[in-house]
């Protein structure tokens, strides 16, 4: 793309080989002297137990599963618990060599993962920061709860506090660590490094790489982990994810001082089962998953398999990785080998898996020989560790008395989780320092063509504006985009051909000249890790703008898109936001695959907000709109509508900010007869229908443009529907499932008794896209509104439909499912 | 290519008289017809079987007449009088409504039409446009796939009965419906040993069960295999297995195949058109409306009610829908459109029967709570003076248990088809119970009946 980067054929078509460099397995030598050095025995000690926390707090999860009791205590647990009993070398000693700045990322088997990442980080930072912490968390609701238990000073109640936080999170309490709205599978406690754990398979790699690019962008401390494991290798958006962290871009391209590759480090723990299936053997091909480091760039990612079943080996083997990741040099995937004694979940009755294998790996218990290791090396004596072990269990069972308390912890209502789907904020700028730009604006020559633009279709005699000469809607998103990108210095955009090309629809163009690579860059062809890292870049902190070529392209970053972007939000109980914009362009002229029109399964998806601007003046206030907001945004722009001139708003579209009221319709053109509602470009062959019913049928119409999808406010809706007593809706989406339906419904619910007919929907045809040249038999047209108008609601004295939209050829088609 | 206000494909009872309604209106209409004006019910249907059926009934009063005092001698029929008689009425009947056509200035092409679209109808090799347009094409007795039926000389169905040159010795009507039911009556009048072979357990299937019998009785000199089901027909013998299994035969001289009738759904286009139909008719709303905008459908053709006057009905309520763009119906606030509740029915054998409304198995079927009252006719006196104190009738009546509404009327016995317009007037203007005893009724006639019915009821 950039062309400073020769494609030069008699380079690329040379004969030769390509030599893979060998991948180290298992290379850990103990050095106890230089462990010792290193944690010091106490840090040794503790080492050992946290493991040791995280094998009681599983097993006792096991046990409330399974018998529905515990230690005494009788418990319904009645969610997931995906527990990791015997891996807990891996996630202690990855831990170990992570500072709080450094952020893991986990998967469904994370428990040990966040009880390790917390209880490393309640021993690095300084006490009085993590008393406050405590106390600010929740307004202190977790703090109040264990409060009472005894502890032996700050750093001992903050463990205290992080098994409660932890246990109180997956037993769904208020007071656990994200108010019982994440549970088992979303858990997290972001103060000490541990971010989101997800419930979709490898779903966390997009969203690290995404953090770690937040991270390298604002010159923050740290690096960031994803935890998955080895059958997340067989996920696209992982791949995705390990392509978009290892772009040549970084070192290539982007300004040296921003430091290079994001630091992302792919932990595989690798405990080589799916939920049954077997990934080395069964379902993968790999052999030994460290291998797939060499499919992606010539340093095979630094990879190494790691024994996980040694905290120190894992220990070691971070530490000089989060090395490599800090000098720029990433990606890095590990091979992390480990294992779960515990099934999949509690229901699993290990039917996939010998006893004998089973008995292996018990027999290398990662406690047992650490801790003999301890001993052996006088690190610390049997009784102290048995010691440790009973204090554990004393803590252990005081705190699961407290969150198996319906009383003293209760759970959140209806009303509050309603709070948390969106944050509905307002923030300028997500950091202090000064946005970065290439070039003075003022000499930004897309800056400088648009000064002499007219900002409104049609010029001061009511003559339209020739299409050189207009401001069109591109030049709209273009403004707003330069706006935010001028106030908030923690905005960046990605996507595919954003720079140089300038977007595929010219809506970046001239961004490629004011901003560094870092603000604005191209991404792989990955909508799945376009759209994660998106999210993962809002949720630490930054704004993030990415772009879906086409909105068909929605199905690519599906997960993401459905199940990330818009439910962290709410799933963090209101902690995280998520300020990202995903742009997505709904295609025309270019058939089947590149047409959609799917604001439906947007609409359908709780915890997204999207909106549809028809009007520069609207893509303009709407983009402000959603970049100063804290939700994400599902942005749809239309091919159609590019290079289209404001033909409403008087003047033209300004210069300065200003933004559309979130959801709030506009009424283009006033009626007393007749209310045609749209949403998209359908607005335009709305108002040639109008006229057409006006000039030939004396029907006096009015036409209000929708324009947002979520949140969206009836009152203007149903004031006109009270005037006119009859609403016909239309958009370029299919008419089966289209977001319409739900509108046409509500209008109904609230407005009968305004209405003397019922509301009819006009959508495309529920086929493919034709190819171009066939287009009006697929997509609404003006005729088709006025024969819905007089075939459903209002006959028109002598007017002859010339197309078919009659109620029974409704029926028919819907009973055919076409 | 010209244009009209309407064009309307198929001359039978829907054709003609939405043409005469639209033509009486100054409407400019296209009327395409491939047989002749009139379609079944004046060719081949209504007319001429209700015509030899009369002829049948003089003949068979005047062999009766002497319990009353008239005596006749040398009582004969012509068969081939009868059928000339039968001749003249549809000719005469025909050319009259030829001439009303012509007269309200409607056009009449002789020719096969074809549906193109929503507007337009190819005839005769052109193409005629209207805004709106009428389907009327009718429908057609069924051949059923019974082994030997087809391409057999000796089977006929109601149009080909109609032409025979003589009266058979030995008939077999397959199927016991309205059709079969007035044929057997027709010729065992005139001397036919006629059986009725019938698939279900009664003649006449949407006949009040209670009333069916009375008129099977009645019709003494037919004989009836109820629950008979035909297997096969070889030459003129008609095999078929009784209710308990056995196989029995008919030999006969002549089969009548009268098994039902189907739409005629084909040959007009109606698939490329994107018209919405199924085997069972062309689908239709209230208002006659098709899926196609400006299509309407009536008559036989939508596999609702396959008798003339609900064509007629039908035709009236699309002339009404176009004549008001739409405003007839609820949406304008009016009233006009097609309802089934109060269609009326009769037969014309010998004797009649005729009904309307819901039968006692119906309401039961629907969950209706029901209050029923049965007389036979011997509680007219007129009914007794003109056939005797033993002959057989009956008269009954349902009304809703709870409000009292008349829901079925259903007559056996004379001028059954001639009363049974009241009691259509009764359930269509929804009166109770209480208002029928207010009405008055002419006596002495047999219709009183009704009325000594309906006082039973409350």
């Amino acid at each position: 793309m950039p062309k400073s980067l020769l494609v030069d054929p008699s380079v690329v078509r040379k004969s030769g080989s390509l030599e893979i460099a060998s991948i180290p397995l298992n290379r850990y030598v103990p050095n106890f002297k230089t462990e010792l050095a290193r944690f010091g025995a106490p840090g040794l000690v503790a080492m050992w137990r946290d493991m040791v926390c995280i094998r009681e707090f599983e097993t006792m999860l096991n046990s409330f599963k399974t018998m529905g009791s515990w230690d005494g205590i009788e418990y319904n647990h009645k969610g997931p618990a995906h527990l990791s009993i015997g891996q807990e070398a891996a996630s202690v000693g990855q831990c170990a060599s992570l500072e709080p700045d450094d952020y893991i990322f986990g998967s469904h088997r994370s428990h040990g993962e966040i009880l390790a990442k917390c209880l490393s980080a309640s021993r690095v930072l300084d006490e009085k920061k993590l008393l406050a912490i405590m106390e600010g968390f929740l307004g202190g609701e977790t703090l109040k709860a264990i409060e009472r238990l005894k502890s032996a000073g700050v750093r001992d109640l903050a463990e205290t506090f992080t098994l409660f936080g932890t246990l109180a999170e997956i037993f769904a309490r208020k007071a656990g660590f994200n108010r019982g709205l994440g549970g088992s599978m979303h858990a997290f406690f972001t103060p000490f490094g541990s971010m989101p754990n997800n419930a979709i398979v490898g779903g966390s790699a997009d969203i690290a790489t995404g953090s770690a690019l937040y991270k390298r962008i604002n010159r923050k401390p740290g690096i960031v982990v994803a935890n998955i494991g080895d059958a997340s290798m067989g996920c696209g958006p992982v791949w995705e994810a390990m392509s978009l962290a290892a772009m040549d871009q970084y070192r290539s391209l982007w300004p040296k001082e921003i430091g290079g590759a994001p630091p992302i480090l792919f932990n595989f723990f690798n405990n080589f089962y799916g939920m049954g299936g077997q990934t080395d053997g069964e379902t993968m091909g790999y052999k030994v998953l460290a291998r797939v480091g060499a499919g992606v760039n010539p340093e095979n990612m630094h990879a190494e398999r790691v024994d996980g079943y040694n905290p120190l080996a894992v220990a070691e083997v971070v530490a000089r990785k989060k090395k490599i990741l800090l000098e720029g040099r990433g990606p890095v995937l590990l091979d992390t080998i480990t294992y779960r004694i515990s099934g999949h979940s509690p229901s699993d009755a290990s039917s996939y898996r010998s006893k004998e294998e089973i008995e292996l790996w018990q027999g290398a218990d990662p406690i047992e020989s650490y801790g003999a290791y301890l001993v052996e090396n006088k690190a610390a004596t049997r009784p102290e560790l048995e010691a440790v072990r009973a204090s554990v269990k004393e803590k252990l069972l005081a705190v699961v008395k407290v969150a198996t308390d319906d009383t003293a912890c209760p759970r959140v209502d209806s009303s509050f989780i309603e709070s948390v789907m969106f944050s509905n904020g307002k923030v300028e700028k997500f950091g202090e320092a000064k946005p970065e730009f290439l070039q003075d604006l003022s000499e930004n020559p897309r800056v400088k063509a648009l000064a002499g633009k007219a900002r409104c279709a049609f010029d001061a005699e009511g003559k339209p504006v020739a299409k050189n000469k207009l401001y069109q809607y591109r030049d709209a998103l273009f403004e707003a985009m330069l706006h935010r990108f001028s106030v908030d210095p923690t905005m960046a955009a990605w996507g595919e051909e954003n720079r140089d090309w300038g977007g595929a629809f010219a809506v970046y163009r001239g961004l490629t000249e004011a901003l560094p690579y870092h603000r604005l860059f191209n991404t792989t062809i990955s909508e799945g890790a376009i759209v994660g890292s998106g999210v993962g870049y809002a949720l630490s902190g930054g704004r993030a703008v990415v772009e879906l070529m086409y909105c068909d392209f929605m199905g690519r970053a599906g997960d993401e898109i459905f199940n990330q972007a818009s439910k962290w939000q709410s799933m963090s109980a209101g902690l995280l936001k998520m300020p990202l914009v995903l742009r997505v362009s709904v295609g025309n002229k270019y058939g089947a695959q590149h047409s959609q029109d799917w604001t439906a399964l947007v609409a359908h998806v709780p915890g997204l907000k999207a909106m549809f601007p028809a009007t520069p003046y609207d893509a303009k206030g709407m983009l402000n709109l959603a970049l100063r907001g804290t939700d994400p945004v599902v942005f749809f722009e239309s091919q159609l509508l590019y290079d289209v001139g404001e033909r409403f708003e008087k003047g033209g579209v300004p210069e300065g900010y200003y933004e559309i009221p979130e959801g709030e319709p506009a009424v283009r053109k006033t009626g007393s007869d007749l209310t045609i509602a749209t949403l998209g470009a359908t607005l335009y062959r709305a108002l040639d229908a109008a006229k057409v019913l006006e000039d030939k049928y004396g029907v006096s119409t009015e036409v209000v443009d929708l324009r947002f999808i979520a949140p969206l406010k009836y009152d203007v809706l149903l004031e006109s529907v009270r005037k006119t007593g009859k609403l016909v809706l239309a958009s370029d989406a299919c008419e089966r499932g289209s977001y319409l339906h739900t509108v046409a419904s509500n209008v109904t619910q609230l407005a009968f008794d305004d209405l003397d007919a019922p509301v009819a929907v006009v959508g495309s045809r529920n086929w493919i896209t034709p190819a171009a040249e066939m287009e009006e038999l697929y997509f609404p047209q003006k005729e088709w509104i006025v024969d819905t108008v007089h075939e459903r609601i209002l006959p028109l004295k002598g007017h002859s439909s010339t197309t078919v939209q009659t109620a029974l050829d409704l029926a028919r088609r819907t009973r055919s499912g076409v | 290519m010209a244009s009209y206000d309407v064009i309307i494909l198929g001359g039978g009872p829907g054709g003609y008289l939405a043409a005469e309604r639209l033509g009486a209106k100054g409407k400019k209409v296209l009327l395409i017809e491939k047989d002749r004006l009139g379609g079944t019910c004046l060719n081949v249907g209504c007319i001429p079987t209700k015509t030899l059926l009369n002829s049948a009934k003089l003949y068979l009063h005047a062999k009766e007449g002497e319990r009353y005092g008239v005596k006749a001698e040398g009582i004969s029929f012509d068969w081939t009088a009868m059928q000339a008689w039968k001749g003249e009425v549809v000719e005469k009947l025909h050319n009259a409504l030829a001439l009303t056509e012509k007269k309200l200035g409607v056009t009449v092409v002789a020719a096969s039409g074809r549906l193109v679209g929503s507007g337009k109808v190819e005839a005769g090799g052109e193409v005629h446009e209207a805004p709106a347009i009428i389907l009327a094409t009718g429908s057609s007795p069924v051949m059923p796939p019974i082994p030997g039926a087809r391409d057999n000389p000796k089977v006929v169905d109601s149009t080909g009965l109609l032409e025979i040159a003589s009266v058979p010795e030995r008939l077999c009507v397959i199927g016991g419906g309205v059709i079969g039911v007035e044929f057997a009556s027709l010729f065992s009048a005139l001397g036919s040993k006629v059986e009725v072979v019938e698939m279900l357990d009664e003649i006449v299937p949407f006949m009040d069960k209670d009333q069916a019998p009375v008129l099977r009785r009645a019709m003494k000199a037919v004989s009836f295999r109820l629950g008979c089901k035909v297997e096969r027909i070889e030459g003129s013998t008609v095999v078929y297995r009784t209710k308990d299994g056995t196989e029995a035969k008919a030999e006969v001289d002549l089969v009548l195949m009268a098994v039902g009738r189907k739409p005629n759904i084909e040959l007009w286009g109606a698939k490329e058109s994107g018209l919405d139909f199924s085997p069972k008719g062309v689908v239709v709303d209230e208002r006659m409306r098709t899926n196609l905008p400006g299509v309407y459908a009536v008559g036989d053709l939508t596999g609702k009610s396959l008798l003339a006057h609900s064509a007629y009905r039908m035709a009236e309520v699309a002339v009404a829908d176009i004549l008001s763009g739409g405003a007839s119906g609820p949406g304008g606030g009016g009233t006009n459109v097609m309802r089934y509740t109060a269609v009326p029915w009769a037969v014309y054998g010998i004797p009649e029967a005729a009904g309307v409304g819901m039968t006692e198995q119906e309401a039961a079927q629907k969950g209706i709570a029901v209050k029923k009252s049965a007389l036979p006719l011997r509680v007219s006196g007129r009914f007794c003076a003109e056939n005797g104190f033993a002959a057989q009738g009956s008269v009954k009546v349902i009304a809703d248990e709870a409000s009292g509404v008349i829901l079925g009327v259903h007559v056996v016995g004379s001028y059954a088809s001639e009363m049974i317009w009241g009691g259509a007037a009764l359930i269509e203007q929804e009166l109770r119970v209480a208002d029928v005893k207010e009405l008055i009724f002419p006596h002495p006639s047999v219709c009183e009946a009704i009325r000594d019915a309906v006082w039973e009821l409350e």
